[in-house]
């Protein structure tokens, strides 16, 4: 499924706000990537934010969950360095009012003799 | 264990069930297509033989009856156990960071397997680790195999091991235990 579009300000809310929390979870240096598949991505209208879930909270408020692939870093320093940056991302974005809890999770671990090699 | 294997079992005993659901919708259209009565004198021919020496078997004993007994046990079993994985509570299983209020931090166990392999294979002598995490009980447990190379002391290859998973160990409150293994098997460091 490809990505959703890369401009924040298109689409519903639940897909702006999975857009804002993978750009700056990806701005982290301890990141590689967001981990993908169905169950791990915002959909809508066939385009699909990848390695972020954004559900509705019951209150109007919709809850977050981030789904890294980190380098092999300090795992809870670097989730809440992460968090840290989604919530300024989506105030950045005034979204803020939108937002409920923000989970991070760390789903698998890239080290960096794992990454593939950039084409010469 | 048990409640491990039982949810797997749940989900393929559903993909076959909806394979055979699409085996009778198959049927009922071929015999919308060729007509009820033709499609029912063909499914009658082709299957009462087979029942008729069954049902002879089974009424005359011997190996027939005690293999039906069998088969309708197992059944029985079976069913049983499809409807405890079906039905049984998933457990999350990240290890998730206390007293982060609302939200959560969580690692997933794979994750945390290989953050625990790396740290581990840092020490110095350890030529490959291998970890383990469980949840237990009595709170989640982490075991690291470091297997060291020769003229290495064991207790201060643990020593070290513990204290580089301490960043990982001490955060999600895991209990960290280190074995020493001396060359031999293991992974080997790349």
């Amino acid at each position: 499924m490809p990505d959703a579009p890369t401009d924040a300000s298109e689409g519903s809310v639940r897909v702006r706000l999975a857009h804002v929390a993978r750009r700056a979870a990806l701005c982290d240096a301890g990141v590689v990537d967001l981990a993908g598949g169905p169950l791990r991505s915002t959909a809508q209208g066939g385009r699909a934010v990848e390695g972020v879930v954004v559900a509705a909270q019951g209150d109007g408020c919709h809850e977050l969950t981030v789904h890294l692939i980190a380098r092999p870093v300090a795992l809870a320093e670097l989730g809440r360095r992460v968090r840290a940056g989604v919530l300024a991302g989506v105030e950045a974005a005034g979204l803020m009012g939108e937002l409920g809890a923000v989970h991070v999770t760390v789903a698998g671990l890239l080290a960096d003799e794992q990454l593939p090699k950039p084409a010469a | 264990m048990i409640a491990l294997l039982l949810g797997p079992l749940a989900r393929v005993s559903a993909f076959v069930l909806l394979g055979l659901l699409a085996l009778v919708g198959l049927t009922v259209a071929v015999g919308a297509a060729v007509g009820p009565a033709t499609a029912a004198d063909l499914a009658q021919l082709a299957a009462r033989d087979a029942v008729d020496r069954f049902l002879d078997g089974l009424a005359g004993g011997g190996p027939a009856q005690q293999t039906t007994a069998l088969i309708a046990a197992g059944t029985v079993v079976l069913c049983l156990a499809v409807a405890i994985g079906a039905l049984s509570r998933r457990r999350s299983r990240s290890f998730l960071l206390p007293d982060e209020g609302d939200a959560t931090l969580g690692v997933r166990p794979r994750a945390l397997r290989a953050i625990a392999a790396h740290l581990a294979e840092g020490a110095r002598g350890v030529t490959g680790a291998r970890a383990r995490v469980r949840p237990r009980r009595r709170g989640p447990h982490l075991r690291v195999d470091a297997t060291h190379s020769a003229g290495v002391e064991p207790a201060a290859l643990r020593d070290d091991v513990t204290s580089r998973l301490a960043s990982v160990s001490e955060p999600f409150g895991l209990r960290a235990r280190v074995r020493p293994r001396a060359g031999g098997r293991g992974r080997r460091a790349a």
